[in-house]
């Protein structure tokens, strides 16, 4: 019985731990993504609340608290109500398989990037309920759209996935991460993404295309559609989205460090941190954090450099370029696999 | 007319000798480019048809004037190839207004004799779609005409809002049909630029049919001018095109200018050049930014209003004013530039063409960019003119028409500039050719700060109040977005009898439904974006 309490208790303090995790990274972000892209805009961005105007995402969450909750007279209502949550729900889902430190993780499956992929793509529905429940055709076409772009990216990012799963030989996140631990000469990481060039560029290209964020912003595109399938949200059900939507760019990138990055690795240091007891998982977390923080920093560049792509060439990019391309990279990995003897 | 000018107006004379001739019309030539022609209203279809083949490839203008007992509708008609107007007066009863439609000879009347029976009541017998354009169809009477009465709508006296329809009935799908879907895109939308509204037929994202809906920013500046003195009409037309407001004080000047016979200083003239080509790198400095936001490059709009702030500052430096300038006036300038003001923009014409080096860059490096324009809304050039198309949007399509070469006004003719053209008339095209004639502009601006003379720059004997003898002048500038007109009817009294305003984007936008379709939304956006539209001087 003990054991039963324990392992929820273990349980609860994970899942507690992991919205703890991406919420503050999310409230973050929101800040750094406004003044990232205003200095690249040769604006200043916020800089009115608190220093830096690092208040700002505060100050933001009272707004959208505070506004009215509009509901279309013509919506489907439950539909529509649901969909927020669900969207904020399904996006938290995978954060529980990513771990930002050896063993601080919510849940260690041993099928983890399955999981991983089963439940990413698990979002476009809160999205399509959204389009659909609104009742709006704006947010219709963006649904539609959003269904349209997760259907020709899940398959390259879960391809691309497969090439590092197969060198690990295991599903884990943990075991992918620690495959990743050694260096060459102590100084040069041995990352996937040196073993896996091809597939790192298709899981980039496919996890900005799922994030959906420039290039790959159509679902929402706002010269076009508006703002796509959350057009007829406000206050606290826009928020919700919209906080979906930086979970999904924390999990990316967390997943793109996990994967190809070596997680909490890094030469010479963790290595170092090894004899500092507890204190090592905070140099873990902080490389980890570090590195996705570089990520998530190179995606905002490029939403700042880039135009918005046209629909039938997203679908092209999808299925001509990267599908063929991460499968490409499969066989190659499987060969070379089998030429070294299954290593 | 000394044997010079006459000389000059060989090819006038011939004109006005043939029409006379064969249609009995009252034809003289007026000056360089402009004859006039009054023409019986049931020899007047036969003059349109036989101008058309003759040439005359280009409808300009149709405007409506109210004479009393008598309507007059005035037709503007130009001839590149030996750069001649026709100005073509027919007169209608008043009871009975009713003329042949000329849109089977030009496309470009469709939106014009809408209007012209939207604010007059001309019926024009033959039009494929007559009804109102800029009022909504629930409104009674015709603003235009002078026996209007300036007073409250009968749904406002009654306070029934229900009885001001201003819907345009979308058209339902019948029952079961699900194969088309109409998306109403505005007026209040992101990309519209303004309160443009699009009705959008669709078939999954593709465009069948577009209906520009127009109107919800009509301010019946036409009518206003009516009740104002010649110089207070000034301000007013700073808010047709607000963007390009220097460039709407020129137009305007020219034309009360003609009327009056003023002879504007020489270093007004200079001035004013150098004023309207700072204007048109600053709309269209904001048409590459706006472009940028609806392609998804928020960076490209907060570079081209940064470059755009340039202008402003040297524009606002000579008038005190970021945006309606209200500094061209009748005469010449409110008052001569400031001390060194030319040195600072001589600063600008350094600087700027180093910062398009990276609009260059960005655009011309990008692939999904250049994948995005390429080969999107062609519009071929024979269509192009028949639709009354002007301005970089014409030239796009490879037809080398510039006002500013082929009727010169101001001192236009001693600078030497290109008449930029592309050839292949898609929304790329577009795009280059305002990058493009940013260059010229600078070179303009380059030439008249060399050769700027000292002087008065405010002609003398302009009386305070302007009462321009009895006549008619129309005046046409090469405008940042195409042929601005102003027509200006003058019956000897302080306040002009008519103003009538041909807007390029009015014309162009009219031409939009015409090419695009077949189209995906997203492309349809970047085309409509292409036109460079401004409300304000559509809605007028």
């Amino acid at each position: 019985m003990s054991e039963l309490v324990w392992s929820i208790l273990k349980a609860l303090v994970g899942v507690v731990a992991v919205i703890l995790f991406l919420s503050l990274n999310v409230l973050f972000l929101t800040w750094m993504e406004r003044k990232v892209i205003a200095r690249i805009h040769v604006r200043y961005g916020p800089n009115r609340a608190g220093p830096f105007g690092l208040l700002q995402p505060i100050a933001d969450m009272l707004k959208l608290l505070t506004k009215e909750d509009i509901v279309p007279e013509k919506a489907d209502r439950i539909v529509f109500n649901l969909a927020p949550i669900m969207a904020f729900l399904f996006a938290l889902l995978p954060a529980a398989a990513i771990g930002i430190g050896s063993g601080l993780i919510a849940a260690d499956l041993p099928a983890g990037v399955l999981y991983i992929a089963a439940v990413a793509s698990l979002s476009t529905i809160a999205v399509l309920m959204a389009a659909w429940g609104s009742n709006n055709k704006y947010s219709l076409l963006g649904g539609m759209r959003t269904a349209a772009q997760s259907l020709s990216y899940e398959i390259p990012l879960v391809l691309s996935m497969l090439g590092v799963v197969a060198i690990v030989g295991s599903l884990s996140t943990q075991d992918i991460v620690e495959a990743q631990s050694s260096a060459w000469f102590g100084i040069i990481p041995k990352w996937f993404i040196f073993y896996q060039p091809i597939a790192f560029i298709v899981f980039l290209s496919a996890v900005v295309a799922e994030m959906g964020r420039i290039p790959f912003d159509l679902p929402e595109s706002e010269s076009e559609l508006v703002a796509g399938f959350h057009t007829e949200y406000s206050g606290m059900k826009f928020a919700m989205f919209m906080f979906a939507e930086y979970i999904h760019f924390v999990v990316g990138s967390a997943l793109l460090v996990t994967l190809f990055l070596g997680g909490w690795h890094l030469p010479v240091v963790t290595p170092l941190a090894e004899s500092l007891g507890v204190l090592k998982y905070v140099v873990q977390v902080a490389v980890f954090v570090a590195k996705m923080y570089a990520v998530i920093f190179l995606l905002m560049w490029v939403r700042g450099t880039l135009t918005r792509t046209k629909v039938n060439d997203m679908l092209g990019f999808g299925w001509k370029g990267l599908l063929p391309l991460a499968l490409f990279n499969v066989v190659l990995t499987g060969v070379v696999l089998t030429l070294r003897g299954g290593a | 007319m000394d044997a010079e000018q006459s000389v000059e107006l060989e090819a006038e004379q011939k004109l006005a000798e043939e029409l006379a001739e064969r249609f009995s019309a009252e034809a003289e030539p007026k000056r360089r480019h402009r004859v006039d022609v009054r023409v019986d209203r049931s020899s007047f279809y036969q003059l349109a048809e036989h101008l058309r083949h003759a040439g005359f490839d280009h409808l300009s203008c149709i405007t409506g004037v109210d004479l009393g007992e008598k309507l007059e509708v005035v037709y503007h008609l130009w001839r590149q190839r030996d750069r001649v107007l026709a100005e073509v007066h027919v007169e209608l009863p008043a009871e009975k207004p009713e003329i042949e439609s000329v849109v089977s000879l030009w496309k470009a009347a469709d939106w014009h004799e809408r209007e012209t029976y939207d604010m007059l009541g001309v019926v024009f017998t033959g039009h494929p779609d007559l009804r109102r354009i800029l009022l909504p169809e629930s409104f009674q009477g015709h603003p235009l005409r002078k026996d209007f009465k300036l007073e409250p709508q009968p749904w406002y006296r009654q306070g029934r809002a229900e009885l001001w329809e201003t819907e345009v009935r979308v058209e339902a799908a019948e029952d079961g049909e699900t194969e088309t879907m109409v998306l109403n895109i505005g007026p209040q939308h992101p990309s519209t630029h303004g309160v443009a509204r699009l009705v959008t037929t669709l078939s999954g994202e593709t465009v069948l049919k577009v209906e520009p809906v127009i109107g919800y920013l009509h301010r019946g500046i036409e009518k206003i001018c009516e009740n104002r003195t010649y110089p207070q009409i000034v301000p007013i037309t700073d808010r047709l095109d607000y963007i390009s407001a220097m460039a709407n004080n020129l137009g305007y000047a020219l034309a009360v200018e003609e009327l009056m016979g003023i002879k504007v200083p020489e270093r007004a003239e200079y001035l004013r050049v150098i004023l309207a080509e700072l204007q048109r790198i600053a709309n269209h400095l904001m048409f590459i930014a706006a472009f940028g936001a609806d392609l998804g490059a928020w960076t490209v709009m907060m570079y081209g209003f940064r470059e755009r702030e340039m202008v402003l500052d040297l524009l606002e430096q000579v008038s005190g004013q970021r945006l309606l300038y209200n500094y061209i006036t009748i005469g010449g300038l409110r008052q001569d530039v400031p001390q060194g003001w030319e040195d600072n923009v001589r600063i600008f014409l350094q600087e700027l063409p180093r910062r398009l080096k990276d609009y260059e860059r960005y655009f011309f490096n990008n692939e999904i960019f250049l994948r995005r324009c390429r080969g999107v809304g062609v519009l071929e050039p024979e269509l192009a003119i028949e639709l009354g198309v002007t301005g970089p949007m014409l030239r796009a399509s490879g037809v080398a028409r510039d006002l500013r070469r082929d009727e010169p006004y101001s001192v236009y003719p001693k600078f030497d500039f290109e008449v930029v053209t592309e050839q292949e008339g898609d929304t790329l095209a577009r795009f280059v050719i305002r990058l493009k004639e940013i260059y010229e502009s600078l070179h303009i601006i380059e030439q008249a700060l060399d050769d700027l003379p000292e002087g008065e720059v405010m002609a003398e004997k302009v009386p305070k109040v302007l009462r321009p003898p009895k006549g008619h002048a129309y005046s046409r500038i090469e405008s940042p977005k195409g042929e601005l007109a102003f027509y200006v009817v003058s019956d000897g009294s302080p306040k002009p009898y008519r103003v009538r305003i041909r807007s390029p984007a009015f014309c162009n936008l009219s031409a939009f439904p015409h090419y695009c379709t077949g189209e995906i939304i997203p492309d349809m956006i970047i085309n409509f974006a292409s036109i460079d539209i401004v409300m304000g001087e559509i809605d007028r």
